[in-house]
């Protein structure tokens, strides 16, 4: 049976198609080298200390994301995207039901990527035909940047967490559980639960590609497109999320 | 009481409000299932075999932007007009109002987007028909003898020879045929047996030259009276088999007579449909044959269905890729080349219809490019291969996506940026979002270039539909094709990367 953690990465690559950061406190960043190992990123380098020069950075617009599976707010109604919730006082409680339940809220979540991937292929290739790049590695072309987030993972079948907002003035309706005007902190919990509250700055999501092995794919060839090499297409490839979950 | 129905096949709410006030009225509507065959024989048959004729025209826009309205449907009014049987025509207001000269005083309006404004109107109208059709006022039935047939030829030997043979084919279908020739002018006019012949006979076929001879003063007789006749002439130099509107089907050689023959006979032939409701004016507006088949098992099977070498797509996509400047490989040029061809796509204006039931459930018919055209219409699947032909033709990087959800299975085209990169394996749901969110893969709703009227297909809403003009444009399109990939219960049931299949096949 899949591990806690297995089961809310696997539910938010469904969700997003990105891999969630295992803590989801690690710090990661664009042109991170490293390997999966029992989940997580486990960082061995940068692009920079390979010598690849620095590549432009894309973002996109930022967007407040929530997600949830098997959490029930102290009212009874589920927590989950669009669900108005009254508050009857400053706490509130999700209960889990199971392991890997989880919620995901983020505010401002902007996603960041190397814009130029066949300037990033072409910097990768010259490295691993230098030798200076090992096949197992991967490396961080995109991520997720939360301004604010509160990630809540249950590790046990059933737990509990209690929230406490210390704002002076509470909104009316659904408690956005990110927002860190509220001030919001763990007054209780029980059972095991990984809990991020209101934490900012976060990098909740990523996404990274591996060079493609020779002796599988063919050296990697280059395919004439309207006059330009089009060397990503063979020369990277993106992991699936079984290569991280069976890490 | 029934009535041949005469009406636009991708008008479909417009057909059920018109269709359900013929019901309540008592009046049934029998309707030719849609082909790609336009048999005159056929409609000039039945004009006498039922008790009236229902036209209901509404518009349809050109190419250019302007309102018209279909020719065929139009060839019918005239048809039924010359049979001097009981009638009621309706027609979009805006139509009426335009083209005033050319439909007689008795029609009646409707509004293209609400009819039912005017359905006191409308109700009325129908019961003073029902009131003609009660009281027996119209012309007798037509006097034939079933089976009979009588063939008219020209005097050459070719066209002689070939008057014979379409006697020979008759005469397998079980009918009985007379061979005549008019030697002279005054013949034509004056042989009475040859008339009466003519007007006791189930059907006539006309075998003609490419000028005017005395069999086409008996062509004239035949179409005074509406007598049912297949008009085949010979035309060594004709570049199209199709039937024109005025029915004639050209023929070019002895060896292709029979079988020009034989698909306007089939036709002929064939039974009308009695729709009663939305779901069978549906089914009539989906053309049974064409096509080739796919097993929906199979996605990488789908890579046949695309054909980049097809006529129409490369038609298209040189009158694109001509108005485009040239420019390196990178998302903006892709984006653009994909709007331009849908752009275009859009000006065919297309309908959407069903996929036709199918006696094998397991497979799944798909029209090529060309015979979209030719039909005028097609199914998701049939427009998300012809997309994916056209993108590429344009050497693009196609990507065809077949899901299903509760509404169904559905498929949807876009391309992969020249920098995505791929996966090894085919890609979960997962990763096909997240390549969405990289802008790696753009999707876009294909069924948005093609007109439908009166519902979605997708996850798109019925507004984006009405501001489009029962269509998307091109943003809106490719926002319901992320809409539908978000949505809750949707599973992936195909990702096909065109490009890697061809590669894959080729090593």
């Amino acid at each position: 049976m899949a591990s806690p953690v297995k089961l809310y990465q696997q539910e938010m690559h469904r969700n997003l198609g990105f891999f969630a950061t295992w803590l989801p406190s690690t710090a990661v960043e664009l042109g991170d080298i490293g390997v999966l190992e029992g989940g997580r990123f486990r960082r061995v380098g940068s692009l920079k200390e390979l010598g690849i020069s620095q590549l432009d950075v894309r973002e996109g617009t930022p967007e407040n994301v929530s997600y949830s599976a098997s959490a029930k707010r102290s009212d009874g109604i589920s927590a989950g995207a669009g669900t108005v919730v009254p508050i009857a006082s400053a706490e509130l409680s999700i209960q889990f039901s199971s392991q890997g339940g989880y919620v995901f809220e983020a505010l401002a979540m902007r996603q960041m990527e190397i814009a130029d991937r066949l300037a990033l292929a072409a910097g990768l290739l010259q490295a691993y035909e230098k030798g200076q790049w090992q096949k197992e590695w991967l490396l961080v072309d995109a991520l997720y940047n939360a301004e604010s987030a509160t990630i809540l993972v249950s590790e046990d079948t059933t737990s509990e967490i209690v929230l406490k907002a210390s704002a002076a003035v509470l909104p009316v309706g659904s408690l956005p559980l990110a927002d860190p005007r509220l001030k919001l902190a763990v007054a209780s919990s029980s059972g095991k639960i990984v809990h991020i509250v209101a934490t900012n700055n976060l990098r909740p999501l990523y996404s990274c590609v591996r060079v493609r092995d020779p002796l599988l794919f063919g050296k990697p060839s280059v395919v004439p497109v309207r006059g330009r090499t089009d060397q990503t297409a063979n020369a990277l490839g993106r992991p699936g999320i079984e290569d991280l979950l069976d890490s | 009481m029934q009535a041949y129905f005469s009406h636009s096949y991708r008008d479909v709410p417009i057909n059920t409000y018109f269709s359900e006030l013929f019901a309540t009225a008592g009046i049934t509507l029998r309707a030719d299932q849609k082909t790609d065959v336009w048999c005159t024989a056929k409609l000039e048959r039945y004009l006498f075999e039922m008790d009236g004729f229902v036209s209901i025209i509404p518009r349809r826009i050109a190419a250019d932007e302007s309102i018209t309205y279909s020719p065929y449907i139009a060839r019918e009014l005239m048809l039924a007009r010359r049979s001097r049987g009981p009638r009621i025509l309706f027609v979009d207001g805006q139509l009426l109002t335009q083209f005033q000269s050319q439909f007689p005083p008795w029609a009646v309006p409707f509004f293209h987007d609400e009819p039912g404004t005017e359905r006191v109107r409308h109700v009325k109208a129908i019961d003073d028909f029902r009131r003609t059709l009660g009281r027996g006022i119209s012309r007798p039935l037509r006097q034939y003898v079933p089976k009979r047939a009588t063939v008219f030829g020209g005097n050459e030997p070719v066209l002689r020879d070939a008057a014979n043979h379409v006697a020979a084919i008759l005469r397998s279908e079980d009918y009985t045929p007379a061979v005549r020739y008019a030697a002279s002018m005054d013949e034509a006019f004056d042989d009475i047996d040859v008339f009466e012949s003519m007007l006791d006979s189930e059907v006539c076929v006309f075998v003609l030259g490419k000028d005017l001879s005395y069999s086409d003063l008996y062509l004239a007789m035949a179409h005074a009276h509406c007598v049912p006749s297949v008009r085949l002439r010979h035309d060594p130099a004709a570049t199209s088999s199709d039937p024109e509107l005025s029915g004639v089907v050209r023929w070019t050689s002895a060896g292709d007579l029979k079988p020009q023959f034989l698909k306007v006979f089939q036709n002929y032939l064939s039974a009308f449909e009695h729709p009663a409701g939305e779901g069978d004016l549906q089914r009539l507006a989906t053309p049974t044959a064409g096509g080739d088949e796919w097993n929906p098992a199979d996605g990488p099977g789908l890579v046949a269905h695309i054909r980049p070498e097809n006529s129409y797509v490369s038609d298209r996509v040189t009158g694109v890729l001509r108005g485009l400047e040239s420019q390196e490989s990178n998302r903006t040029y892709s984006d653009q080349v994909c709007r331009e061809l849908y752009d275009r796509i859009k000006k065919d204006r297309f309908y959407y219809t069903f996929e036709p039931a199918m006696s094998q459930p397991v497979v799944q018919r798909i029209r090529p490019p060309n015979e979209i055209d030719a039909l005028n219409c097609g199914t998701c699947l049939d427009f998300a291969c012809m997309f994916a032909s056209l993108l590429e033709a344009a050497h693009e990087r196609p990507v065809v996506v077949v899901t299903r959800s509760g509404r169904g299975a559905h498929a949807v085209t876009g391309y992969l940026a020249p920098d995505a990169v791929t996966w090894d394996e085919p890609p979960t749901l997962g990763d096909l979002r997240g390549a969405l969110r990289r802008g790696e893969v753009m999707l876009f709703e294909t069924t948005g270039a093609v007109e439908v009227r009166g519902r979605t297909v997708a996850a798109e809403t019925e507004t984006e539909r009405k501001e489009g003009g029962d269509m998307l444009d091109y943003r809106t399109a490719k926002n319901a094709a992320a809409r539908l990939l978000l949505e809750n219960d949707i599973e992936l049931q195909h990702f096909i990367d065109v490009r890697q299949l061809r590669d894959r096949s080729e090593t």
